[in-house]
């Protein structure tokens, strides 16, 4: 038996969510390649630079908003179900936010896709980022909000089966899973908040001609009072593998319980006053909050850390159960001939790397020298691109054969996989950071200017071009093998009822030895508002306190 | 046996992999910061790639930049972009003269303009601008251009009237920086 045969319900709700996320995937991944080859000026020949931008947006929200909260939700199904041994308690309540986050997906992509037909009133060439001067059609911003709509009903989802499970469960502790699951909602309700007033209060009403002037610093603080924390709503799920499988997958168990749950309360807190310092560049916003901004974040630092040390012990553990021995000749008897622990693993890895250019980013002296900068891309792509982006496609090998009662066909595509990523990965990202560092811009199709050459530390910018082309071609090899081995399996996967071995062993210092104030939700929630009203409360009154649209701009050059 | 053939050969790829998925990556990384150290601590920073500070030397002309400027009537170029659609890419050129125009004969002709995939747009009769006595006096022409395409050059001619019934030309090669690519959503 395995979930498919426990859980029916439910599995067709997560693979349902996983349809959509690996078409997204397919489809940002495919704008990606373009966007490599083109703005390396390797091959120009699919799109012009006036379309690029349109492709830049689809790659942007199609991966990094769509992908994730599909299969956020898909995961966390599977999870709350599993740990609290039951099926969803209304299905028509689940399928009804699935479907409006689908129908927002489609409207938003729509918007997107316009941008590629001759004469098209409906574009949204407004980047991941859509705020203004840049506007989109308004079914972009309206199908956006649906999504959004339907992330915040999925919660709700997920909050009514633990109150459900708590009635007959009084005494119990939080499973793990599903406490992971609840905390992660929890940080997604606090920093949804910014989103949903710039999006319906602002973006809607502006881009349906209700209003013509915008404040405009009002929505790109808006937008990064979320745009910061929706990083750690990626991030957790990645998170919530490695505490909660990839120990297992390493042969071993989850080294504490308490330390799990304490970084989730820590990102609860810290997740979204952070994200000024996406902002660092920005006139209007006092130095002071600013550094508040920076200290927060780099407080983040403490549960990340708290996290490599946990999972590396975990697998550390495993290793030894495997007959690893030594300082470091465990590390040799780690399954790597496993994809599903080959991927978690190296999206652990990349994940520690991006944490350093990541301080750099954070801090608001050094993070002047690569603002704006493909520096940042790199930065993010090594974060989102692959810690999240892998750790979800090596996971789906262990967890797409429980929600299709299959096994997992092509295996040896499936190995080679997540080590093409990270090949693929390392010289486009190692290439991004070094032109980030000469000075060479982000989101442009045209990043040279003529006469004036950047001067690279060391290579030639010829050099870092290829480098990048290469990197994002193997990323997309990688991405085709990925597709193919899930599509191969979904149809035609010997059918098993016990596919994969999904037991996952308790923890070596379990919910025991774990204080209980860390399951109260009330107080961390309370707590994680306060925080955020002392980082945006002055600000945010003085952009509004002359009036929510003025002192208006044109918001685009008039 | 087939089991024990199918982990050797496992063993085999992991060790392919590993070579090529983590030995490529670490070494692009160890190269990467020997010489980040190597040129922090043992170069100088202008010597690196054999770049020196002249590279601004060679910068077109742009916005702001005055043509014919040894000339009684110089004229600057107050706007040059290119404004792009998803379907057409067009090259936008304004001047302005800089003083008053004296002459009633000023007359100012596009000849040509070199594109960056080296092909040639010639002018026609639309780039012919003749400044009447206004102040300040402003033409702006317009030319389509191939999708990805940008001018790198162009040749202006100004013909002034001098003496009764002569006119006296000067031409000029203008070199132009790279313009400014402008998304147009209309």
């Amino acid at each position: 038996m395995t979930f498919l045969h426990k859980y029916p319900k439910a599995a067709k709700v997560a693979k349902a969510n996983f349809i959509v996320a690996f078409i997204a995937l397919a489809i940002g991944g495919l704008f990606g390649f373009v966007q490599a080859l083109h703005r390396t000026n390797v091959f120009r020949g699919f799109i012009n630079s006036g379309e690029y931008y349109t492709l830049l947006t689809g790659h942007g929200v199609l991966l990094a908003l769509i992908f994730t909260t599909f299969f956020i939700a898909g995961l966390f199904v599977w999870g709350v179900t599993r740990s609290l041994d039951r099926e969803p308690e209304n299905l028509t309540f689940t399928w009804s936010w699935f479907w409006l986050m689908t129908i927002g997906l489609v409207m938003a992509t729509v918007a997107i896709l316009g941008g590629l037909v001759p004469d098209s009133s409906i574009r949204a060439a407004v980047l991941y980022t859509f705020y203004p001067p840049l506007q989109a059609h308004p079914m972009f911003y309206i199908g956006l909000a649906l999504v959004l709509i339907g992330s915040w009903m999925a919660g709700a989802d997920w909050f009514w089966s633990y109150r459900k499970w708590r009635a007959d469960n009084p005494n119990e502790r939080i499973p793990i899973l599903t406490f992971m699951t609840l905390f992660t909602m929890l940080m997604w309700y606090v920093c949804t908040i910014g989103l949903a007033l710039e999006v319906v209060g602002l973006l809607i009403p502006w881009s349906l001609g209700w209003v013509t002037e915008i404040e405009p610093l009002l929505p790109r603080t808006l937008f990064w009072f979320f745009g910061h924390a929706v990083v750690y709503f990626w991030l957790l799920p990645a998170y919530y593998v490695w505490y909660a499988i990839l120990p297992k997958l390493s042969g071993g168990r989850l080294f504490s319980d308490s330390m799990t749950r304490i970084v989730f309360v820590i990102f609860l807190l810290l997740s979204t006053p952070v994200g000024y310092h996406h902002q660092y560049a920005d006139a209007g916003i006092s130095v002071g909050f600013k550094f508040y901004a920076m200290a927060t974040t780099l407080l983040l630092l403490l549960p990340s850390l708290i996290t490599l040390f946990t999972v590396v012990a975990s697998m550390e553990h495993g290793a030894r159960q495997r007959g690893g021995k030594g300082y470091l000749k465990w590390i040799g008897k780690l399954p790597w001939d496993s994809p599903a622990f080959v991927g978690c693993a190296f999206a652990g890895i990349m994940f520690a790397a991006g944490g350093f250019s990541g301080m750099i980013n954070a801090s608001m002296n050094i993070n002047l020298l690569i603002h704006n900068t493909i520096w940042v891309p790199g930065h993010f792509h090594l974060t989102v691109g692959t810690a999240v982006a892998l750790t979800f496609m090596a996971i789906t090998y262990w967890l797409l054969p429980q929600l299709t009662g299959r096994k997992l066909k092509h295996k040896t595509l499936a190995l080679i996989q997540p080590y093409a990523w990270f090949l693929g990965m390392t010289l486009m990202s190692n290439a991004m950071h070094r032109a980030g560092l000469a000075g060479v811009p982000r989101r442009t199709a045209e990043p040279e200017y003529m006469g004036f050459d950047f001067e690279p530390i060391f290579g030639t910018m010829a050099e870092m071009k290829w480098q990048i082309a290469i990197g994002g071609t193997i990323l997309t090899i990688s991405l085709i093998l990925f597709l193919w081995v899930v599509v191969a399996s979904w149809l035609a996967g010997e059918k098993s009822d016990k596919p994969v071995d999904d037991h996952i062993p308790e923890p070596l210092s379990g919910v025991e030895h774990t204080p209980a104030i860390l399951d109260n939700m009330k107080l961390w929630f309370t707590l994680a508002l306060v925080l955020v009203v002392l980082a945006y409360a002055f600000p945010l009154w003085e952009m509004v306190a002359d009036g929510i649209f003025s002192p208006g701009a044109l918001p685009r050059p008039s | 046996m087939n089991e024990e053939q199918s982990n050797s050969s496992t063993k085999r790829l992991v060790k392919i992999l590993v070579i090529v998925g983590i030995g490529i990556p670490v070494l692009v990384e160890l190269m990467t910061l020997f010489n980040l150290i190597n040129v922090q601590i043992f170069e100088d920073e202008e010597d690196v790639n054999g770049q020196d500070s002249n590279v601004a030397d060679v910068r077109g002309f742009g916005e702001g930049d005055t043509l014919f400027a040894d000339q009684e009537t110089a004229v600057l170029i107050d706007q040059l972009r290119v404004k792009v659609s998803t379907q057409e890419w067009r090259f936008v050129l304004g001047l302005t003269s800089v003083d008053s125009i004296s002459q009633d004969k000023l007359q100012i002709q596009v000849d040509s303009l070199i594109l960056q995939s080296d092909k040639v747009l010639m002018s026609n009769d639309s780039n012919i601008w003749k400044f009447q006595q206004l102040v300040p006096a402003q033409a702006y022409g317009e030319w389509i251009l191939p999708n990805g395409d940008i001018p790198t050059k162009l040749f202006i001619s100004m013909y002034q009237g001098a003496a009764a019934d002569s006119t006296y030309q000067i031409s000029q090669e203008v070199p132009l920086e790279k313009i400014p690519v402008r998304y147009n959503q209309e």
